[in-house]
């Protein structure tokens, strides 16, 4: 965690706060995490893009762009010295008091070009936050290869309104953060298509590959359903629970109990087959059915027999009586002792109105919604911890959070199928806490950025100010960034021993060097 | 020598009690300890682990912190039940061999790098079974006992006795001394380096001109 880190800092300062705040060493210690792994490139993580491209935000004008936490795309172009902004070309023209000439149309975000005609806009995707560096591009697992965009313009007169397969990718014109490709794409190729996003994360999934998956428990369906507030508290255990009003020994008993809810604390067996074979037995411990003779517990009647040391037949104390979830498929009219509707009309109608409002098919069990019933619901409960496919892989990708990193749930689904896939460096840009565990490196490395928060500590001017331990903790800083890149890299090199050469090297003899004024011989 | 004889000494070094230091708390030796010994393992490369994890089905990727929390670099995949050794690639080279080469299942013949906690294989395997087994340099475990052998050799301990005084010097603010201890220190790592049998240079061997050897490029 930061915080121990920042103690082990502080302990070598040999201070607690009073020349270095506790902030300004974390603040050290986050930008020491970037810059490791901005310096070294060692953390590489896919990222999958929906084509046509989509941006947080679309800007009219560049200081918007300032603004905002997300991506953003400015799809008006700067007039008159950037004093105005235009959307389509002939804006332009009109502004200076031209004619203006047909121009193509115009969008917000490059997503729109499913709706719309040519556009002469780029073609353009935006790259998350954390980007850092582009490794590979690849279209349908295809890797597209990198150009230049005067390649491109020398190529073909308007490249980026061309349609085709991509098969190349390009800086392009744009923001940083922002990759363009040639040729587009603009009909609407979505991976997953993220169903009631605002309610959560994917639970479901439907689609036509080949996938296993495994959920956590319960599972997201109902196990059973009720109608009213007094189902759900009797079937939910205490302090709703079916407390017995009477208990009796043998069924024919239950004519004669009292209340409502009399309890049966005996064993039933159809046939006793020691004592009287041809008829019924009731045995008030389990162990005498079809086997008397060894002693068990005692067995009480009522719950509250627990207390005494009785095990009774049913009852578990705080065990509810159904087991999963449960749903109410009714609606409770305004007046409880109105009771309840099963349909929208019949509730209004409990509640005095005068129009009614169509109903939908009901159902009464998730799994119904298959055939028609619209008022089923999926619980917020359960999700998907994995998912196979003999054809691919579902990869779960981390980029930054904390130690639980894989624990958690998807947030979101993404394909490279038909998508742009792309392989970047990353380095997180939020700023890290004290009780955070930056994830996307090793611990091991952490003492690396101890080291470069001494460096900055004692490179500050002030009190505690030491350049030669500033330069020397620098100095190791440095290793580690070498070090991490090394980890990255050397990964794909196998290590072969060959015997050293011996006798390849000749060695000649230097060239006689002449006076320039040696005399000419002359034969 | 265990954990308590490395730290005594570097406590007799610093002129302190090893019995009840007064300067230093026998966990923040400790600490030095395990952070001289991640140098050197970092640097010798001398700590080596295996570990199995098995294949599944479509699965191309696997994250290295997944098969072991003390991976530090992978170096040899090899299937068991295949008995074969795997090649590696880049991920470039495979690109050239297939141009949708993440599409191709099969019996894995190569591996390749992604990140440093990333690595692939190829073809991947259209259905679960067979373990891959992954052999890995690793950072050494912190020793959990005082009485806990360290996994270097005796120079190397003489060298971390060297490092643990390199820090106390440096929490006395001796800079001077400190430095000249920590030179010192790094005079035993091409020695362990030798004796970690990654630069076989008294055998006469050198490694081809095609290959790098393993070394973190770290001169500290």
């Amino acid at each position: 965690m930061v915080s121990d880190e920042l103690t082990k800092i502080q302990k070598k300062l040999h201070d607690n706060a009073a020349i270095w705040s506790r902030v300004e060493l974390l603040r050290w210690w986050g930008d020491g995490y970037r810059q490791l792994l901005a310096l070294s490139k060692a953390v590489v993580r896919f990222w999958n893009l929906d084509v046509p491209g989509g941006f947080t935000f679309a800007d009219t004008h560049q200081w918007e762009a300032n603004y905002g936490s997300g991506t953003h795309n400015r799809f008006s172009l700067a007039i008159q010295s950037g004093n105005l902004s235009g959307t389509y070309l002939w804006e332009t023209e009109f502004i200076e008091g031209i004619i203006p000439t047909n121009s193509n149309d115009a969008v917000t975000q490059p997503w729109e070009r499913v709706h719309s005609g040519e556009w002469d806009g780029q073609f353009r995707f935006a790259l998350p936050r954390d980007h850092e560096q582009l490794r590979r591009v690849a279209w349908d697992e295809r890797r597209l290869h990198p150009v230049t965009v005067k390649e491109l313009d020398s190529l073909e007169p308007g490249w980026n309104r061309r349609k085709g397969e991509p098969v190349v990718f390009t800086a392009g014109l744009g923001r940083i953060d922002s990759f363009e490709i040639f040729t587009i794409r603009t009909d609407h190729i979505q991976g997953y298509e993220l169903d009631e996003a605002e309610k959560g994360i994917p639970r479901r999934f439907t689609g036509d590959r080949t996938y296993g998956q495994s959920l956590a428990q319960p599972p997201p369906e109902n196990a059973y359903a009720y109608t009213s507030t007094g189902d759900a508290e009797a079937i939910t255990g205490p302090p709703y629970d079916f407390a017995p009003t009477d208990a009796y020994s043998n069924p024919q008993d239950v004519l004669h109990a009292a209340g409502a809810t009399p309890w049966q604390f005996t064993w039933d067996d159809a046939t006793d087959t020691q004592d009287a074979p041809d008829q019924g037995f009731t045995a008030t411990h389990p162990w005498m059915i079809n086997n008397r003779g060894a002693s068990e517990d005692m067995y009480g009647t009522h719950p509250f027999e627990h207390e005494y040391g009785a095990a009774t037949k049913v009852y578990a104390d705080g065990k509810p009586v159904l087991d999963g979830i449960g749903w109410r498929f009714t609606k409770a009219a305004a007046v409880l002792d109105d009771g309840f509707a099963t349909h929208i009309w019949e509730k209004e109608m409990q509640d005095g109105a005068t129009a009614f409002t169509d109903s939908v098919d009901i159902g009464t069990y998730s799994w119904e919604a298959e055939f028609g019933a619209a008022n089923v619901v999926n619980f917020p409960v359960g999700v998907v911890r994995g998912a196979s496919s003999p054809d691919r892989q579902y990869m779960p990708i981390y980029l930054g959070a904390t130690k639980e990193r894989l624990l958690g749930a998807p947030r979101d689904w993404r394909s490279s199928k038909q998508n742009i896939s792309i392989l970047q460096t990353i380095v997180p840009d939020n700023d890290l806490t004290e009780s955070e565990t930056p994830d996307l490196i090793p611990t091991q490395m952490f003492k690396y950025l101890r080291y470069y928060t001494w460096s900055r500590a004692f490179g500050r001017q002030g009190e505690g100010h030491n350049l030669i331990l500033a330069a020397h903790y620098e100095r190791r800083f440095k290793q580690g960034v070498m070090l991490f890149n090394k980890l990255s890299a050397l990964t794909h090199r196998d290590v072969v021993y060959a015997r050293e050469s011996v006798g390849i090297t000749s060695r000649r003899p230097p060239r006689p060097k002449l006076p320039a004024a040696f005399p000419r011989v002359d034969i | 020598m265990t954990k308590s004889e490395v730290r005594t000494r570097i406590l007799e070094s610093l002129n302190d009690s090893a019995s009840s230091p007064v300067f230093w708390s026998t966990s923040e030796i400790d600490d030095v300890i395990q952070e001289g010994q991640e140098l050197l393992a970092e640097e010798l490369a001398i700590i080596k682990r295996s570990a199995l994890v098995p294949l599944r089905e479509g699965a191309t990727y696997y994250y290295t912190q997944g098969i072991a929390s003390d991976i530090m670099v992978p170096y040899r995949l090899f299937l068991t039940d295949l008995d074969r050794r795997l090649d590696v690639l880049t991920m470039r080279q495979l690109d050239e061999r297939h141009e949708t080469w993440i599409t191709i299942s099969g019996d894995p013949w190569h591996w390749f790098p992604v990140s440093w906690d990333i690595f692939g294989i190829f073809p991947h395997p259209a259905a679960a079974g067979g373990v891959l087994r992954v052999d890995y340099i690793a950072w050494p475990p912190a020793p959990q006992d005082d009485g806990e052998e360290l996994e270097f050799s005796e120079p190397e301990q003489d060298a971390l006795v060297l490092y643990g005084v390199y820090d106390g010097l440096l929490k006395q603010w001796d800079i001077e001394r400190a430095l000249k201890t920590f030179a010192l220190f790094l005079e035993r790592v091409p020695l362990g380096r030798a004796r970690a049998n990654v630069e076989l240079q008294a055998a006469k061997l050198e490694r081809s001109s095609h290959h790098q050897p393993f070394r973190t490029g770290v001169n500290i």
